[in-house]
């Protein structure tokens, strides 16, 4: 059965961002606190998460992030603490249904079930510095969408996952710069295909093996140029795998004939 | 077609393709033609699209400049979901080879609804299946060239308020409580009067219970009539015996507990003020059950709406 999680639009994430975020971020750690009680969740269709799994999210990322110098140390090692709570995230029963899909539900974990998460993790010194309009991507991390701090990373294993039963089922996820994750990831047009992403993810691969020397972020920025384009008039969806794969090698030679 | 985009290609014209619109069969209700919003959806819903395409494969022929005989095209249907301006998740759902001596196609879409987010958009496109080996200079050549397209964009769930309830084992949710034999149980927390109705109240029916479920949700008129009237007596007891409300009546947000109970009480009782109700309720307490009993007719709405 769908487990129904808890929701918090991008109004109500700026109120508390606003209003009392210090006092959130205190909260956060006494789980549950009041805001999960009493938060807006999906009417039906589904049973209510219990505290019980809520706090089991919590406390499986912040060990993972106890593992990474939180909350005293600076986060030295980003990419393999984010592999490592995205993989989580992926295999957790909290997002196989649709709820994993609304933005709402995310930013109700960030800003009310991790905060210090998301602030150790930015690295955000202050709540004035969340809130100060020149730091618009700051806020960005605690509402929903794909600069979440977790909703991204959840984002990232669903589109890369090669499957259950590969041996290296994570290793397109652990390898791709963040760079290449972002312009992958931040073009649903692409990556809501997960059979796309992949097949993207281990092109990139292969190009960025056969081309050591060559700096790959341009070259994956203008083959997203080109992929995107060629969606537009091919269905690449309908591609079996080898012409999928004969295309995207050529769009990274393309690209990188242009470096 | 996207008209948007310059296709380097011949494309289909208005009049080779006629395709009717999606119709919806939701939870083995009557099918209908799809609105914008599908109402009633739920993660538990079954749901179901189909539609039909008549294709003028001659007049196709001509219009791609492709001669009949080295003309393949496949329709294929996609299904996405997620919000955004583009679905965060899409997937192939079917694919339907073309004949020449056929015209008409029936699609069918099954959804499941447990992978469904705030919107469903399809897809149906007609693609070129086989590399042509003869054809004009424009025409498309690419296995997978989109000679035709159309969406589909749908929302589900939308603002419409829906009773917060779910179906539960009573005997594992709730052992070895006073209710673990009850056919429902209301969750809430009385005096808490703002807080969001949906997020803060929920019904649990008993599964153990199965023909009590299966009448409930087959919305048998007196098996809901009696439920809803305990779910009103339950709050507005509660609410009028709270020594804060009179105050606020009135004045509760939107979506609040509080908001719920001061609308029971202007649709049950005829001068609509919190003082009759609470005078009702405290001294003539047959009339008052009775009333919410009434008020709890479904039936008696929709007639009177």
């Amino acid at each position: 059965m769908t487990k129904l999680l808890p929701r918090l639009n991008a109004a109500q994430v700026q109120d508390l961002i606003n209003l009392s975020f210090e006092y959130q971020i205190n909260e956060a750690k006494n789980f549950p606190s009041a805001l999960v009680s009493t938060a807006i969740i999906g009417a039906s269709g589904g049973s209510r998460v219990q505290d019980r799994e809520l706090e089991h999210l919590c406390t499986t990322i912040r060990t993972i992030a106890t593992d990474f110098g939180y909350p005293d140390l600076k986060l030295t090692q980003r990419q393999l603490f984010e592999v490592e709570v995205a993989i989580f995230l992926a295999g957790s029963d909290l997002f196989q249904s649709g709820e994993g899909l609304r933005d709402d539900v995310w930013a109700f974990i960030a800003t009310v079930l991790l905060p210090d998460i998301v602030i150790w993790r930015h690295d955000i010194k202050s709540s004035s510095t969340v809130v100060d309009s020149d730091e618009k991507l700051s806020t960005n991390h605690f509402k929903g969408g794909v600069r979440n701090t977790f909703q991204r990373l959840w984002l990232r294993a669903k589109a890369l996952d090669r499957g259950l039963n590969n041996v290296n089922r994570w290793e397109l996820l652990s390898t791709l710069t963040e760079d290449a994750l972002v312009q992958l990831i931040e073009r649903p047009s692409i990556s809501a295909s997960s059979r796309l992403s992949v097949a993207i993810g281990e092109g990139w691969l292969r190009h960025s093996k056969k081309s050591e020397s060559k700096n790959m972020e341009p070259i994956m920025r203008r083959f997203m140029v080109l992929i995107r384009r060629l969606n537009e008039i091919c269905l690449l969806d309908y591609f079996d795998d080898h012409a999928l794969n004969e295309t995207i090698d050529r769009l990274f030679n393309d690209a990188s004939l242009k470096n | 077609m996207n008209s948007h985009i310059a296709y380097p290609f011949l494309t289909c014209k208005e009049n080779d393709i006629t395709s009717s619109p999606w119709i919806l069969s939701l939870n083995a209700c009557e099918p209908e033609a799809v609105e914008q919003f599908i109402s009633g959806w739920d993660y538990s819903s079954k749901i179901q699209f189909k539609r039909t395409i008549e294709i003028n494969f001659p007049q196709l022929s001509i219009t791609l400049g492709i001669p009949l005989k080295h003309l393949n095209l496949e329709i294929v249907t996609i299904l996405g979901t997620g919000q955004g301006r583009t679905p965060r998740s899409r997937s192939v759902i079917n694919r339907y080879s073309i004949e020449e001596g056929k015209a008409t196609y029936d699609l069918t879409i099954p959804c499941e609804s447990i992978q469904l987010s705030r919107r469903v958009k399809i897809e149906t496109h007609i693609v070129i299946a086989a590399i042509p080996q003869n054809q004009s200079p424009l025409s498309p050549t690419t296995i997978g060239s989109k000679v035709w397209k159309d969406e589909t964009d749908l929302r589900l769930e939308g603002n419409e308020p829906r009773f917060p309830m779910e179906t539960a084992s009573f005997r594992t949710m709730f052992p070895n409580k006073t209710y673990t034999n009850s056919l429902w149980y209301l969750s809430w927390r009385p005096e808490e009067w703002d807080e969001d109705f949906i997020g803060s109240v929920r019904l649990y029916l008993n599964s153990d219970h199965d023909d009590f479920v299966k009448r409930f949700l087959n919305l048998d008129l007196y098996t809901h009539q009696t439920v809803m009237n305990d779910i009103i007596i339950q709050i507005l007891s509660k609410f009028l015996s709270d020594t804060t409300t009179e105050e606020s009546f009135d004045k509760f947000e939107d979506g609040s507990v509080g908001s719920h109970a001061t609308n029971w009480i202007t649709s049950a009782f005829p001068d609509k003020s919190y003082t009759s109700a609470k005078s009702v309720f405290e001294h003539r307490p047959g009339d008052f059950h009775a009333t919410i009993l009434a008020l709890s007719n479904f039936k008696r709405h929709t007639k009177n709406d």
